[in-house]
């Protein structure tokens, strides 16, 4: 993408994101109803009372699409937040490290990326029940390798340069080397590679929130509300056609942040090497 | 001091005539005008060499002749008459049908300009089919030949290595095997020896200059190096800040040139001359292609100026048989 | 070239065996006891420590890893379905093949999509072609699959009636002659691969273009050019050749989300594959099934990575000379 309408998208993907943050943090003021209240008007199309309808239990469907922000956000964000927690710290050990650390690191990134996240998923809310917060850890848990691969690129990459020999010579504790000096100079990176994973994994939470693996009743999620609309979507168009309008809006939001910020923070970053970072499907 | 009208060119003799070749970038800073009015010709079988520093646009010249020059580059004005054909007028086909038929170019890094993954015997077979229209079943075969003409020892299993396998100045006498597929008029090696160990450099120069004289081919050939440009070329073009500013009989604009900044070129070259105990270089840069003066662009720099350089700009004039300058200051009379 | 194969293959092993422990250990970290799966609630507590000693729950953990181990990797024995009350084995190999199926169809479409679009723009770089097919990449990769099923499913099959809504064949598909229940099928397997596709061709896109344009500024294309080739030549000939090598590698790694996103879609279309089973068995706690299809899931993934992975290697004479 050219960088002047790289710069733009960036800005609407952004100002988007912002948005959507708004109305969830704002969902209990913005709501005209309780999204778990159920009325009398069932199945009602868009109109003056319900802007956006009622599901089939009778609920708002705007009241529940704003309480849904909350979840897709509030999950997707959190998962991505312990992904490159973990991600930063086992880059920066293994690639500071070496040697048999590094190797059992970058061991397991191998076998947690020949896994498919969603059957690892489906794997422990097996097992543990599921829950929204199961799937933020989850999604978490099975998202850092990416990180830990760039950290650790970065590590190796400066591990010679000048200041860091320096550093060394001085007797400066690893600790505080790797805190206050390396880390950063990675900044840019994970920054990155956070963007580049979100709208991957509100899709993943969406996913499994769909499949009623993920958030689950009574509470909203725009997965969720999909899942619930399976049976009556033929008649009621207004359930299947806003959640997922805001699943892929927020998603194309996220991504064009995403790739907004990786021209403006990485730009030495290949192209081929981008397409790979933002790849993790 | 004689100011002699320019000699006109005899379209009869010249192969090549290249006149007030212009081209530009436009850039951030404005518009870049890489060459400036660029003014040779070449004759048939002939050798003219192009000296010039880095940035001086010798490469550009070869991109321009061909077509070449990379987007958002233009050629904006200019003749370029090759066997009697205006190549800038020439459509992309026409033109793609010069390329290697008539006019091929060698470069400086040869194993980078081929294919990765593909033997370079094939890649020779494919040019000898595309460029050389040799039938299908005959190119492999010829392919390998052409290999043995540059002197490749063991040309069949040459054929079949990858460019990753080959040493430098094997890659350049596959590159040269792959310029003579089309059987051009024209040979345009642009840095083609330099980057490579120094009896490698000799060996292609000899290369060359072999199949030159077999196939009557001309020969432009590109170099910063004085002395490789001694020993290749009858005739040389200096440039500097995109324009020619002298050319002549190598003999004579290296025994005694008449443009300061040939002098300076000649000044900084290391010798083991005992009298000379530091190395003379030349003080300040060329000016940039965004900010061409309207005068003498060597003026900042030059030891012999005068006020009138500041004024004008020097136009093209004879100062001896063939030899030409783009300078105001007549050396004889001046300091320098 | 036999060296890298052998040591892919080792790595391979190892991958599964890794993939072996990990689900072990989920499974046995997991709160709640496992046998609470298989009994109902009002067995005797005799009853119960029968079946204990029985799974040899009653083992140490270590010892119950071993033999598990064993169990799975060299008798292939994954344990009975707790609702099915048939060896899971034979119900993981009639799912498995349905997965594949849509798998590698959904492959080949993402492929040819992606590709060919990756080059047009890559070759139209910067111009509408370009933005436009960046654009419409974008929105593919950002629509839920699930969302997008939906959407194809009310548009080709409620609405216009052209496409079956879901299961791999038609009720009545065996009394239908072989050419009738072939095109059955293909009408059957289009939704789904067309979903579960094109996710996939819109990152596909986004890397062939990047590596089309890449490799297109490379000194060897202008080159080619310089010589006198043909565009097209140079174009389909040499750059292509030159751009697939990285996009064949990164197809590979991509075939665990691939199978990732089958679960969605079977999900949605009710296709009879592993998926659709995992989903199914954790409604129904059926822990050997589950077990095994992420077992199963997960050693289809190491082995497509490894397939993809020998052909790159093999299609760059750089490497394949090296190794």
């Amino acid at each position: 993408m050219p960088s002047s309408l790289g710069r733009r998208a960036a800005q609407v993907g952004g100002a988007i994101v912002v948005l959507a943050w708004a109305a969830a943090v704002c969902a209990p003021l913005l709501s005209p109803y309780d999204p778990a209240a159920f009325e009398r008007m069932q199945l009602a199309p868009p109109g003056r009372t319900h802007w956006l309808g009622t599901d089939e239990i009778g609920r708002d469907v705007l009241s529940r699409l704003l309480f849904g922000a909350r979840s897709s956000l509030l999950v997707g964000w959190l998962a991505v937040v312990i992904a490159i927690s973990i991600g930063t710290v086992v880059g920066l050990v293994a690639g500071w490290g070496g040697g048999v650390v590094d190797a059992v690191a970058m061991r397991s990134v191998d076998l947690l990326l020949a896994f498919p996240r969603l059957f690892l998923a489906l794997l422990v809310i097996a097992f543990w029940g599921p829950s929204a917060w199961l799937v933020t850890v989850v999604l978490g848990l099975t998202g850092w390798m990416t990180t830990a691969r760039l950290v650790r690129a970065q590590v190796l990459a400066l591990r010679d340069r000048e200041f860091i020999v320096a550093a060394r010579a001085v007797g400066m504790p690893v600790r505080r080397l790797l805190w206050r000096h390396l880390l950063p100079q990675c900044t840019g990176t994970i920054v990155v590679a956070a963007t580049l994973m979100l709208g991957n994994t509100i899709l993943a939470e969406s996913a499994l929130s769909f499949l009623g693996l993920g958030v689950q009743v009574p509470d909203a999620s725009w997965g969720g509300m999909l899942n619930e609309a399976r049976g009556v979507w033929r008649s009621a168009w207004w359930l299947a056609l806003f959640p997922g309008v805001l699943i892929t809006c927020t998603v194309i939001a996220h991504n064009l942040l995403g790739d907004g910020l990786r021209d403006w923070l990485d730009p030495r970053m290949s192209r081929i090497e981008s397409a790979e970072r933002g790849n993790s499907e | 001091m004689n100011a002699l009208a320019p000699m006109p060119s005899t379209p009869s003799l010249a192969l090549l005539e290249v006149e007030g070749l212009r081209t530009e970038f436009p850039s951030a800073e404005g518009i870049a005008r890489v060459l400036d009015g660029v003014t040779f010709t070449l004759a048939r079988a002939d050798t003219l060499g192009l000296v010039g520093e880095s940035g001086s646009g010798k490469t550009m010249t070869a991109l321009s002749i061909l077509g070449l020059v990379p987007p958002p580059g233009k050629v904006t004005s200019g003749a370029v008459r090759f066997e009697g054909t205006e190549l800038l007028k020439l459509g992309p086909e026409a033109l793609r049908r010069v390329r290697g038929r008539r006019i091929a170019l060698i470069f400086q890094e040869p194993n980078g300009t081929f294919d990765p993954v593909m033997q370079v015997g094939a890649q020779v077979a494919e040019l000898l089919r595309e460029v050389g229209d040799v039938e299908t079943r005959a190119a492999d075969r010829e392919a390998v030949d052409l290999l043995r003409k540059v002197h490749l020892p063991d040309p069949s299993r040459v054929a079949r290595l990858y460019p990753h396998q080959l040493s430098g100045g094997m890659g350049q006498r596959v590159a040269v095997a792959m310029a003579l597929a089309g059987r051009p008029k024209l040979l345009i090696a642009d840095e083609a020896a330099s980057g490579l160990d120094l009896t490698i450099q000799a060996q292609i120069r000899e290369l060359l200059s072999e199949v030159q004289s077999e196939r009557r081919m001309a020969m432009l050939w590109i170099s910063h190096d004085l002395g490789s440009v001694a020993q290749v070329a009858s005739r040389v073009a200096v440039m500097y800040a995109g324009r020619i500013v002298e050319t002549g009989p190598t003999r004579r604009v290296f025994g005694a040139p008449h443009h300061p900044y040939t002098r300076a070129l000649l000044r900084a070259r290391p010798t083991l001359d005992r009298r000379r105990r530091s190395l003379e270089a030349l003080a300040g840069a060329a000016p940039l292609p965004t900010r061409l003066p309207a005068h003498c662009p060597f003026y900042d720099r030059c030891p012999a100026r005068e006020e009138r350089c500041r004024q004008e700009d020097p136009i093209e004039r004879s100062v001896g048989p063939a030899h030409k300058v783009r300078c105001l200051v007549d050396p004889s009379s001046g300091a320098s | 070239m036999l060296v890298f194969l052998a040591r892919r293959l080792f790595a391979s092993a190892l991958l599964i065996v890794g993939l072996l422990t990990l689900v072990f250990f989920v499974v046995h970290a997991a709160p709640g006891d496992p046998l609470q799966s298989y009994v109902v609630a009002e067995t005797d507590a005799a009853t119960i420590a029968t079946l204990r000693r029985q799974l040899g729950l009653d083992q140490p953990v270590p010892v119950q890893y071993v033999r598990w181990l064993r169990s799975f990797l060299f008798e292939f024995d994954f344990g009975t379905s707790i609702t099915r009350r048939q060896d899971v084995r034979s119900v993981v190999l009639e799912a498995l093949p349905h997965t594949l199926r849509l798998a590698l169809a959904a492959l080949v479409v993402r492929l040819a999509l992606g590709i060919t679009l990756g080059v047009l723009a890559a070759l139209h770089h910067g111009r509408r072609t370009d933005v436009g097919l960046g654009l419409g990449a974008l929105l593919f990769y950002s629509i839920p699959s699930f969302w997008l099923g939906l959407l194809l499913l009310l548009l080709f099959s409620w609405q216009l009636g052209w496409l079956p809504s879901g299961a791999v064949h038609s009720l009545d598909a065996d009394r239908l002659a072989w050419h009738a229940r072939w095109w059955d099928g293909l009408q059957h397997l289009a939704l789904p691969v067309i979903v579960l596709g094109l996710g996939g061709a819109a990152s596909t896109f986004r890397y062939m273009r990047a590596g089309m344009l890449d490799v297109l500024s490379q000194d060897f294309v202008r080159a080619a050019h310089a010589r006198g080739l043909r565009r097209r030549t140079v174009v389909l000939r040499h750059a292509l050749r030159n751009a697939l090598l990285p996009v064949v590698t990164q197809v590979g790694w991509s075939i665990p989300a691939l199978l990732g996103g089958a679960v969605v879609v079977e999900s949605l279309f009710s296709w009879p594959g592993l998926g659709r089973l995992t989903v199914e068995a954790i409604g129904q706690r059926d822990v050997p099934v589950i077990m095994a299809t992420t077992f199963v899931a997960g050693v289809t993934a190491v082995l497509g990575s490894l397939l993809a992975d020998v052909l790159a290697c093999w299609l760059d004479p750089r490497v394949r000379l090296e190794a």
